[in-house]
């Protein structure tokens, strides 16, 4: 579709909004927030009541606005309710085509603070709430996952999602659903971040108090997201109180971690700053004993701006950074490799989110600049080099026609890619490339019966590579139906990536990721289809049930070859998943836990000139080695007196590995050859690729928390946790030139204080 | 209601019994298999010596591996003759090393030789079996040379058969040289010429059609064809045995590395292959060697002297012969 046909597209959409606004309709709308701080608060369900049985009403979103559009003209009594907090109650009056800005702010209910902990009603909030791919994790789900750091991270808490495979506690390798790292898209506040994930598994760049929620799609995601094959991460950040100043300081064997905010103007503008650093060199070695050779920091803030009641703007910037020896050095082995990887993200971005006063559109419009950066070898002469950078221009924009919304968007991005290797890797050239990409995308969304009753989201999305002349048009679909305490959901959608992440996966151990354009003539290709159940019962029990599948297409995947370097060649690979995941979710009075339970399959298929010559065959069948049949996740967090425990214990069956007969050293012979000359090249002596399973992988980890108050502003929360609680010996990888084995974190006790003042 | 202290309890029970359950965590990395040694060699029926590089399959990339433990023999299948072979721990130019056994041996052509490798704390054998490459015969053609007289001068045509029979395949280098003498007791100055002439393989005969005028020009640029005197020709084709045909036609490193891919070894990996050098020398009439403007031998030493020169040089077709 040409920019032109967009373009002629918005002005109708406008003319129906105009239409609508114009009708006999009102239309209310405003803004939900925290009475205490001034921050929006996400999911509030806003409700009209005529009296008569008419019932009208919307949640907020992310950023605390809500839409109630075409109200018939009367009376109405409004209330807006929210878990933990007092119900808002106001009787408001309409005339006809009249939109009324109504901004309703929400004070905690201090009976239902002291029972319960505080929840966003977002339907896809919880444990157990999965649809259609998609869960929402908010901070709190976070604070339950136990972790060796009294501040919980985002990835400790989708590491528990089952169908998440983590590279192990070192590497900073997330699989979705079967999907490569690079096949996920990290968002934060609209921005990309290429590779967020800290080298420990336990830390990312989003600690969990600068979130306001984290949606995770699985699969199976809308149309207002593409680039990326597998799955969508997109964190909504939260803004600084805009009311009073506060911050904390916390202190752990991993990582400390600083984090001020506060107003700079009141009511108006507030600023949030995070910034943390690993210490794992200075406490964690220390206490286990063994070389841990990581060091990552990451640092935030957001400056956000209500410019008036219908315009909110703000800044947002984050950094990270990562360096690290992937794998333990032997002491007793000189020529083990000690290349290290370095990594960093940068990423900058500009929101405005406008409701214009004559529509009942929710609109907003995202500048944004992403950089990553790679390195791999030795720490004074890394050997490779690849960055990456990116710059958007979006606007998305809701209207609310009544009962059902309609979203569309465009954007803008042009990426530069850079890379520099000593000598080839996956024959990529030295090169810089420049890829500019626009599109859109149209997803009305339906609602019948609001509520309860059946939502049905298509949508299609359109981008266009001018410099390559390609064009996707990708169908989506989502939809869910809600019958009583059961709903059923499902999703589809096509999906293509044009810049993809290239990482040696034969090797666990290196993480290092090149960034380029698809280097075949067909580009990667998903698709995505899911079903879920889910059951909701009075008692604070959960149940989903869901079953996926995503087949690929034309992945790029490392050439085999019995050469044990880094430096290979590409080979393509079509692929299928399948799995299905089973979720309960129970919260009683004090105690919440869930159990869940994944099984899935990956199977890629891989095509390569040498294949018929080594194997007998034109294409080579494996399970790639994040093909994790099997994972259970079962976490249990209980309120005993002033303490809080939390214990998790998580499984993974056996991912697979390339057993190998030994090594040799290889003399090339085409014709005459000196053998006393020719020392040769050493050789890896494989048996089929990914035919051996490494042993299952399980950890038990335990926290005990207590929060301490020092008056009415400052407290303080002390924390004792154990990771790998039975010392378990898992398996990180085994090394593929060493066939040495590399091990996981072992047992680790730790502190840590985190002291907070508002 | 649930209690929360009776599920807490419960979970880390289950978790506890989950963990010792599943406590294996084992991991054999390296397959069981009987290949234990790799072997690289090319049989050079040129040579005096043939060396065989021998490379112990090991655990890991650096597991160091006794050398000594090895031993190697080879045996003439044709003829029954057997030599056990020297080792000897090379180092070579990137520092690294190597073990590799060499023996005083001659090997012939059509004759079959099986290598046998043993050691390593293995009872297998590792052997490859291998064949030089069957002697060929050639025919050299009578010489012609014609001078044409023009307006402008003049220009000779003079050229030359040379035919090769009973060739195994193409061979990997054709080599041609013209032969000169600056004085009866120096050494002979071989011109080599730059690049290969041009044949025509039809079966196992490969036959060139030499143009002795056209390269009388090329050779001129080498060496002073008034103070030198001209001996012969010669030729010689080096053919690789027919073991040596990669897979896909093409010897593609990237390809070639892969185990299996391209090996004769049993009980292990490698290749080793056979080399065969045929040559042939000859001379020209004496008129040829006039009309192409050399310097006849007979003009620079005298009859008695060039007689015996060229005895000793050249007239044979030299192919080294097989022993019963």
């Amino acid at each position: 579709m040409s920019l032109r046909r967009i373009g002629l597209a918005l002005a109708v959409l406008l003319v129906v909004d105009a239409t609508s606004a114009f009708g006999q309709s009102a239309t209310l709308r405003g803004l939900v927030r925290d009475a205490a701080d001034g921050l929006p608060l996400v999911g509030v369900n806003v409700a009209l009541d005529d009296g008569s049985g008419g019932l009208y009403g919307n949640a907020s979103n992310l950023d605390g606005f809500y839409t109630v559009s075409r109200i018939p003209a009367g009376r109405y009594i409004l209330t807006a309710s929210y878990l933990g907090y007092a119900t808002h109650v106001d009787t408001l009056a309409f005339s006809p085509d009249e939109i009324v800005t109504y901004n309703i702010e929400l004070s905690t209910d201090d009976q239902v603070l002291d029972e319960v902990v505080i929840e966003s009603e977002k339907e896809t909030a919880g444990a157990a709430a999965v649809s259609a791919g998609l869960q929402t994790i908010r901070p709190q789900d976070i604070e339950n996952v136990p972790t060796p750091d009294v501040s919980g991270d985002l990835v400790s808490y989708i590491q528990t999602i089952p169908g998440v495979v983590s590279s192990g506690d070192q590497g900073g390798q997330l699989f979705i659903r079967g999907g490569e790292p690079s096949q996920n898209m990290v968002l934060i506040d609209g921005m990309l971040i290429y590779q967020p994930f800290h080298l420990i598994g336990f830390y990312s760049a989003f600690p969990s108090d600068i979130l306001n929620s984290s949606d995770v799609y699985a699969g199976g995601f809308g149309a207002r997201f593409g680039g990326r094959i597998s799955s969508v991460i997109d964190i909504a950040a939260r803004a600084g109180s805009k009311r009073r100043f506060g911050g904390a300081v916390s202190l752990a064997p991993f990582v400390s971690g600083v984090r001020l905010e506060g107003p700079l103007a009141r009511d108006r503008v507030s600023i949030l700053l995070s910034g943390r650093t690993s210490v794992i060199e200075q406490g964690a070695a220390r206490l286990v004993d063994e070389d841990l050779p990581y060091v990552f920091n990451d640092q935030f803030g957001k400056l956000h701006v209500d410019i008036s009641q219908n315009h909110q703007a703000s800044i947002t910037a984050i950094r990270s950074y990562d360096r690290g020896t992937v794998g333990q050095v032997l002491a007793d082995d000189p020529n083990a490799r000690v290349d290290q990887v370095v990594w960093r993200n940068e990423a900058y971005g500009a929101r405005y989110v406008l409701l214009p006063v004559q529509f009942p559109v929710y609109a907003e419009i995202l500048l944004s600049q992403s950089r990553v950066s790679n390195e791999f070898g030795p720490s004074l002469s890394p050997t490779r080099f690849s960055k990456s950078s990116q710059f958007e221009f979006a606007a998305n924009v809701t209207h609310y026609l009544g009962d059902n919304d309609l979203k569309w968007g465009t954007y803008l991005r042009s990426s530069e890619l850079e890379a520099e290797f000593g000598g080839s890797f996956q024959n990529l050239a030295t090169d810089v490339e420049f890829v500019t990409e626009a599109g859109g995308y149209l997803e009305p969304e339906f609602k019948f019966d609001v509520g309860t009753g059946l939502v049905l989201q298509p949508g299609i999305r359109v981008q266009t590579f001018p410099s390559k002349s390609r064009t996707f048009i990708e169908p989506r679909f989502r939809g869910v139906f809600n019958y009583g305490l059961h709903r059923l959901s499902v999703a589809a959608g096509i999906y293509h990536q044009e810049i993809i992440g290239i990482t040696d996966r034969r090797d666990a151990g290196d993480v290092f990721t090149a960034w380029t354009t698809s280097r075949f003539i067909d580009v990667a290709e998903a698709v995505h289809l899911l079903a879920g159940y889910q059951l909701s019962l009075p008692f604070g029990l959960d149940f989903s049930l869901e079953g996926y599948v995503k087949e690929l297409s034309n992945l790029s995947t490392s050439e085999w070859t019995a050469y044990p370097r880094f430096t290979t060649r590409l080979q393509p690979a079509d692929g299928d998943v399948r799995g299905a995941d089973v979720r309960l979710e129970l919260t009683a009075g004090r105690f919440y836990g869930f159990v869940n339970y994944g099984y899935a399959e990956v199977e890629y298929r891989a095509r390569q000139a040498s294949l018929p010559l080594w194997y007998g065959t034109d294409e080579l069948v494996f399970a790639p080695p994040h093909d994790r049949r099997h994972q259970g996740n079962a976490l249990a967090s209980v309120r005993i007196e002033k303490f809080k425990l939390s214990v998790r214990w998580q499984y993974g069956s056996g991912l697979p590995f390339s057993e190998a007969l030994g090594f040799d050293e290889y003399v090339f012979i085409d014709g005459p050859t000196d053998v006393t000359a020719e020392s040769g090249d050493t050789r890896v002596l494989y048996g089929l690729p990914y035919q051996g399973r490494l042993p299952d992988y399980h950890r038990l980890d335990v926290s005990l928390e207590r929060p301490i108050e020092f008056g009415p502003h400052v407290s303080a929360t002390i924390q004792a946790a154990v990771t790998n609680a039975y010392d378990r010996n898992n398996v990180f990888y085994v090394d593929l030139f060493t066939l040495r084995r590399v091990d996981q974190l072992p047992f680790i006790p730790s502190a840590g204080i985190k002291i907070e003042f508002k | 209601m649930i209690g929360a202290r009776y599920i807490a309890t419960s979970a880390f029970v289950l978790a506890a019994a989950l963990g010792i359950l599943g406590c294996d965590d084992t991991v054999t990395a390296i397959l069981e298999s009987n290949r234990k040694i790799s072997m690289y060699a090319t049989l050079d029926m040129n040579a005096d010596t043939q060396f065989v590089r021998v490379v112990p399959i090991r655990g890991t990339i650096n597991e160091q591996v006794d050398p000594m433990q090895f031993a190697l023999r080879s045996i003439d299948l044709d003829n029954g003759s057997e030599v056990e072979w020297e080792d000897s721990l090379i180092t070579f130019s990137d520092g690294s090393e190597g073990l590799v056994f060499f023996a005083p041996l001659r090997v012939f052509p059509g004759h079959t030789y099986r290598i046998e490798a043993s050691g390593g704390n293995s009872e297998l054998v590792t052997s490859a079996e291998t064949t030089i490459p069957q002697i060929p015969t050639v025919a050299v053609g009578p010489d012609s040379a014609e001078r044409f007289v023009t307006p402008s001068g003049f220009f000779v045509i003079s050229r030359q058969d040379v035919v090769w029979n009973g060739l195994e395949r193409e061979p990997l280098e054709i080599e041609l040289w013209y032969r000169f003498l600056r004085t009866p007791r120096s050494g002979f100055d071989d011109i080599r010429f730059p690049f290969p002439p041009d044949g025509e393989l039809l079966g196992d005969q490969l036959s060139f059609n030499l143009d002795l005028a056209a390269q009388r020009f090329i050779v001129a640029d080498s060496i002073d064809t008034r103070r030198t005197a001209f001996i012969g020709l010669g030729m010689r084709i080096t053919i690789l045995n027919t073991a040596f045909v990669p897979p896909g036609g093409v010897f593609d490193r990237e390809l070639l590395v892969q185990p299996g891919t391209f090996s004769n070894v049993e009980n292990g990996f490698g290749f080793i292959g056979t080399v065969g050098r045929f040559s042939t020398e000859w001379v020209l009439q004496e008129d040829t060697i006039r009309l192409l403007d050399y310097l006849y031998v007979g003009d620079a030493f005298g009859k008695v002297d060039a007689q015996q020169v060229q005895e000793a040089a050249t007239a044979t077709v030299r192919l080294t012969p097989a022993p019963n």
